[in-house]
Parts: structure tokens; C-alpha cells; sequence
């Protein structure tokens, strides 16, 4: 019965029941990947703590199951990031847009995940998020800033947001489903 | 830009600043061995302040982890310009007026801890009228710990009384913001007990017995002693409760282990949760976020070792990827598993509880920091980290899935122990030891854990799947 399924539904993979589309989500720390992940799961801001190692949570968004891995941020810990590049269908990459000063370090780590291999599928979804704080740069120039428009064979899309309310991320989401449902 | 050997510079005053007096305990909530920092206010916070410090934002407080995040020279010389005193006179002068939310409810308290940090840095508390200088004196003492002619009159009457609550507020079973967040101690005589065995790794073993002897001397009625001259190396002393309490938990969880080789892990965990000084408290290297992370990764394990285990498996070594196998370990411990029956020794481990159960921070502390033994004592709190795991439905569907991957595998009771965690004890001396063995053993026992994380599959969607744990084997071809 499952082979049913997977078959039929063969060519949109991430369609099929119980296979979940696997996502992780990442960026320097403290840019807002795991209240972004607790706010797309309970509609709640959460206290969080930085993570030290990573939050996995799966959660729906209009049919499709997602898989969202939140890993730590942490300049030490990022090179375990790789670790789980393998199937990976998407990469949503959370900035702080009012921490200006490491836009550049944001880049610097955007690339060199890029440049992997093994996500050389995934489409990539970068989430300017904090707008709401003084200062903030816009989407606009988040995405000059990490050089967005120089990559190359990549589906991305940068999306401003403001995790704590909520404010961007169903945007986001929404042309991370497209993104995958279109056919490559 | 940063050379190798310039970050380990760094990172080595950086440590050494964290243990003077002052910065030894978290800047705004007075948590014990804070590992984290705000680089731009100067000051070392606890995992749980830092994660408030975040929320402001970056144009107020820029956080840094001492240990897992790379410093610079600049940002180091601002650490040791400030610190936590200069900036507590600065930001908060009258500390007796505004003092951080000690004793209530973990909710409560969080949001208290919130409001308390966000009005500090908003300067809030600064345009209070200044306090009268004896007060002032009195009440910052009790970071500097400045000599006191009379210990017994304690320079700490405005402190005296915050401090009388702390039993209490220990006592309440409060499993999360206590371990993280645990109030300065309350005897300098246990301070110098402890430092002078201590440091710079506690030789575990001994625990219970010294702090037998101490928790004695630490009464509430003796809590004001708090600001009696201390030694000036400053290691961080245990609190009082603690010390009352972890003989007592220790000795039940290892009655628990052995009674109760067959009992579900829950039964462990909450138990460990109904004494929350249960946990060892691991003095000086106290690594409280790892604890917090461990037990997110315990409960997060089983999936998160599939992706790795079946994609990774050939190319990556046991040792290769720590994530891993730390969350392996994570529900599947090595320590008792192997090394348990060989050193079966009543007190805690808290370096192979790192080890084992630390995702990130204890192998890589491991890898970088083993000369200043920082990332060695790690606790494990055995419980969900605030915020986060209270909402994580996997808390809720995996761990019985531990219990299931036991008794399926057949090293059951092995592992039964291994999950209560505290019951393998190690003298420091054979840790490093013990820790290459693990090296070897984990290869051996990879395989075994794989085992488990196909079974650990399951455990990622609730209720049903785990009735077909061979049907599901079967099938994984289908979907993959």
C-alpha cells in the first residue's frame, strides 16, 4: 500500500504521505532560527536558549509535512552543519537583519554552504528576519549584502520577517512550497 | 585573521576572567559559572540570561558563548575592562532596590528574569537616586567579597535576606531554571571546601562525602555568611541545597537502578525530576547549557541519528561526527553500558555524562579545551529545556521509545542504568582513560546503535508506528 502511493505520486516525492520534506533551517546564532522554528510549530514565541546542537520539529504547512532541523548557530558548531546537508530538499537561512556588523559573516557562511555539493538541489529560502528592531536592514539590501542576486543555478528567494510576530514567515513558506512543487 | 593559537589565547584569559569574583556568578540572575557573555556590555552571563540578552537584540547586548564562539582581542579586552561588578554599579547601583526574580515559579520567573534584564539595559534601574554608600557597599559586597573583620556579623544585611530565601527557593521542585540558574552560594567555608578540593576537575567520588560534612555548616540561619572574605581564587562553590541534597538523590538513583532494572525510563526521569538537586552539581566547570541541550538531544535522539547513520555511516567516523554520536550516546549512554559494571562507584560522572550526552559543546570542548577541562564536567539535568522541550511533542513520544529500543536489543537493563545516568561514578584521574576506551567502544558499539536508530525512526511519528517496528523496516525501501 505504501508502494502505492510512492508510486503514484512518484514524481512530487515530497507529496507522498509518509515522506516528510527535509529542511534545515540555519545561520549565525542568535538570528532567530529556533523561535522561527517554535513560532511556525505552536504559533508561540518561546523563551529559547541558544542551541547547542540542534531542534527538529516537523510540521504542516498546507499538506505538505516538513521536517525543519534548527541547528546551533555557534561559530564552533557551524562546521557540524554538513553533517546534515545529505537529503536535504531546502535550506531556509535565517539572518538578523539588525546586526549589521555580521552581514558579512553571514555571507561568508551562506557561501561556503552553498557551495556543497550535496545541496546543490535545495532551494533556498533567506528569512531577513528582526525587522521590527531599530535599524534593521531591509530585504532588499540583506540580499545585496550576502550577494544574493550573484548566485547561480539556485532557486532563492529572501523574505523579510519578524519572527516574534509572526509577521513574513507564511510568506516565506509559501514560495518554499512552490519552489518544490515546481518541476526542476 | 584569527590564528589558532591566538582564539586559545583568547579563550584562556577569557576563562580566567570568568573566575574572578564577580564574574563567577551570571551578572543579572547570580547563576553559578556562567559560560556565556554580552562582549559589547562586558559582562559573563548564564545560558538562560544570555537567552534574554538575545531577545533584545544586538544593538543592546551581543552575546558570545565563552567556548563556542571565536573571540578576538577586542572583544576580550572589553570583557576584562567591564566585567560583571563594574557593569552591575553602572547599570544596576542599588542592587537591594532591584534585585533579580529569585524565588518564583519557573514561568513566572522567566518572564520576571525578562522584564528584570530588559528594564536593567534600558537603563531603567540606572536613574534610581543613589543609594546611601554603606548600603551600596553592603549589598555589592557580596560580589566582591571584600575581607570582613567579623564574619559572623556579615557584612550582608542587605543581602542577608535575599540570600535566607534561597533554601526555599530550592527546595520547590523546580527542575529547569535552578540547575541553570542557581543562586551564589551560601557559605564561603563550603566555597574553600570545595575549592580546595576542586580545582581544577572535581574528583567526582569524593562528592558526596564533602558535601556530607559541609551541608552541615549550611543552614539558612548561616546563609548571610555569604559575604565572608572567600578565597580569592573564587572557584565556584556549591550552593547550600545542593549540597543537602545530593547524597540523598544520589543513593535513591542508584536504588532506583538497581531495583528497578525493568521499570520504563520515565520512571527515572521523573523521579530525577521530583529532586531537582538530583543532579550533581558539578562545581567549577559547571557547564549548564550542556545539561539543557543533553537533555533536548535525549528526547530528540532517535531521529536525530537516522539521517546521519544512513547517509553518513561510510563516510564519516564514529568520532567524525559528534552530533551523532552524542545523540546516540544521548539514549543509548556508553558509560554504564561498558565502563559501568567495571567502576561502579556511587557518585556522578559528570565527564562522561559530557561525553556521552553533551551534543555539541562536550565534543567540541573535548577536542578544544581538554587542557583547561572546561567542557569535562558537564551535567546532565535529565530534563527538557525551558521553552522549547515543554512544547516538544517528542518529549512526549520518544522516550518511551528508549524503553522499547531497550528491551529489544536486549541490553535492557544495561541501558535501564545507563538512562538514570548518575549511578556510574568516575575519579577524574581515569577519565581520560576511560574516554579513549569509549573512543574504541563506540565503533564497536555504532553498530548496535544502528539498530536503534532504524527502530529510532519510529519513534519520530507518534503512536502507531511503533507497533510495526519490523514492517517498518521493511518499507523503509519503499520510501527512501
Amino acid at each position: 500500500m505504501g508502494a502505492t502511493f510512492s508510486s503514484l505520486f512518484s514524481s512530487l516525492a515530497f507529496w507522498s504521505r509518509n515522506k516528510e520534506v527535509r529542511i534545515l533551517m540555519l545561520g549565525l546564532d542568535s538570528a532567530g532560527k529556533t523561535t522561527i522554528l517554535y513560532k511556525l510549530q505552536l504559533g508561540d514565541v518561546v523563551s529559547t536558549i541558544p542551541t547547542i546542537g540542534f531542534n527538529v520539529e516537523s510540521l504542516s504547512y498546507k499538506n505538505i509535512k516538513f521536517q525543519v532541523w534548527d541547528l546551533g548557530g555557534q561559530s564552533s558548531i557551524r562546521p557540524y552543519w554538513r553533517c546534515y546537508y545529505a537529503d536535504t530538499s531546502a535550506i531556509i537561512y535565517v539572518v538578523d537583519s539588525a546586526d549589521k556588523e555580521r552581514l558579512s559573516t553571514s555571507r561568508t557562511e551562506l557561501l561556503s554552504m552553498l557551495s556543497e555539493e550535496e545541496l546543490a538541489n535545495a532551494k533556498l529560502l533567506v528569512l531577513a528576519n528582526k525587522q521590527d528592531l531599530p535599524g534593521a536592514a531591509s530585504a532588499a539590501e540583506v540580499s545585496e549584502r550576502l550577494g544574493l542576486d550573484k548566485l547561480k543555478d539556485r532557486s532563492w528567494s529572501i523574505q523579510a520577517c519578524t519572527a516574534t510576530e509572526g509577521k513574513g514567515l507564511e510568506e516565506g513558506l509559501d514560495w518554499l512550497v512552490t519552489a518544490m512543487q515546481a518541476p526542476k | 585573521m584569527n590564528t589558532k593559537a591566538a582564539s586559545e589565547r583568547y579563550q584562556r584569559q577569557l576563562l580566567d576572567l570568568v573566575k574572578q569574583p564577580g564574574n563567577d556568578v551570571c551578572a543579572d540572575c547570580r547563576g553559578r559559572a556562567p559560560r556565556w557573555a554580552s562582549w559589547n556590555l562586558g559582562i559573563f552571563v548564564c545560558v538562560q540570561c544570555a537567552g534574554v540578552h538575545r531577545k533584545m537584540g544586538t544593538h543592546i547586548s551581543k552575546i558570545k558563548s565563552l567556548t563556542l564562539d571565536t573571540w578576538t582581542r577586542e572583544h576580550v579586552e572589553r570583557m576584562k575592562e567591564m566585567g560583571n561588578i563594574k557593569s552591575n554599579e553602572k547599570w544596576n547601583p542599588d542592587e537591594r532596590r532591584n534585585r533579580p526574580p529569585a524565588n518564583v515559579d519557573e514561568g513566572e520567573r522567566n518572564s520576571e528574569l525578562e522584564r528584570f534584564i530588559f528594564d536593567k539595559y534600558k537603563g531603567k534601574f540606572m536613574e534610581k537616586k543613589p543609594p546611601p554608600v554603606p548600603q551600596k557597599d553592603a549589598s555589592s559586597s557580596s560580589l566582591r567579597l571584600p575581607p570582613s573583620p567579623n564574619p559572623a556579623r556579615s557584612s550582608g544585611v542587605a543581602y542577608g535576606e535575599s540570600r535566607r530565601r534561597l533554601p526555599e527557593a530550592l527546595s520547590d521542585s523546580d527542575p529547569i531554571s535552578r540547575s541553570k540558574t542557581a543562586p551564589i552560594p551560601a557559605s564561603w567555608a563550603e566555597a574553600r571546601a570545595r575549592a580546595a578540593s576542586v580545582s581544577p576537575a572535581p574528583p567526582a567520588p569524593r562528592l558526596p562525602d564533602r558535601v556530607a560534612s559541609s551541608s552541615a555548616a549550611t543552614t539558612p540561619a548561616q546563609a548571610s555568611d555569604v559575604a565572608r572574605p572567600g578565597p580569592a581564587s573564587a572557584s565556584i562553590p556549591p550552593r547550600a541545597s545542593s549540597s543537602l541534597q545530593v547524597p540523598v538523590a544520589s543513593s535513591k538513583t542508584s536504588q532506583t537502578t538497581n531495583a528497578t532494572p525493568s521499570s520504563s525510563v520515565f520512571d527515572d526521569l521523573l523521579q530525577l525530576q521530583q529532586e531537582p538537586d538530583s543532579t550533581p552539581q558539578p562545581p567549577l566547570q559547571m557547564n549548564p547549557w550542556a545539561g539543557m541541550q543533553a537533555a533536548s538531544q535525549q528526547v530528540q535522539s532517535p531521529m536525530a541519528m537516522q539521517p546521519y547513520q544512513q547517509q553518513h555511516q561510510a563516510p564519516f567516523s564514529p568520532a567524525g561526527n559528534p552530533w551523532a554520536h552524542a545523540n546516540g550516546n544521548q539514549s543509548l549512554p556508553p558509560t554504564n553500558q561498558h565502563l559501568g559494571a567495571g567502576f561502579p562507584s556511587p557518585s556522578y560522572q559528570p565527564q562522561q555524562v559530557a561525553y556521552g550526552g553533551l551534543a555539541m559543546g562536550g565534543v567540541i570542548q573535548q577536542q578544544q579545551n581538554r587542557s583547561t577541562s572546561l567542557g569535562s564536567t558537564a551535567f546532565t539535568s535529565k530534563r527538557p529545556s525551558p521553552g522549547i522541550l515543554l512544547n516538544n511533542p517528542f518529549s512526549q513520544q520518544q522516550q518511551p521509545m528508549n524503553v522499547q529500543m531497550q528491551q529489544q536489543t536486549g541490553v535492557g537493563t544495561g541501558m535501564q542504568s545507563a538512562m538514570t545516568g548518575y549511578s556510574g561514578g568516575f575519579g577524574d584521574v581515569r577519565q581520560q582513560q576511560l574516554q579513549q576506551q569509549q573512543l574504541q567502544q563506540q565503533q564497536l558499539q555504532q553498530q548496535q546503535q544502528q539498530q536503534m536508530m532504524m527502530m529510532g525512526q519510529q519513534a519520530f511519528s507518534p503512536g502507531a508506528y511503533n507497533h510495526n517496528q519490523q514492517n517498518n523496516n521493511q518499507y523503509g525501501s519503499y520510501f527512501g
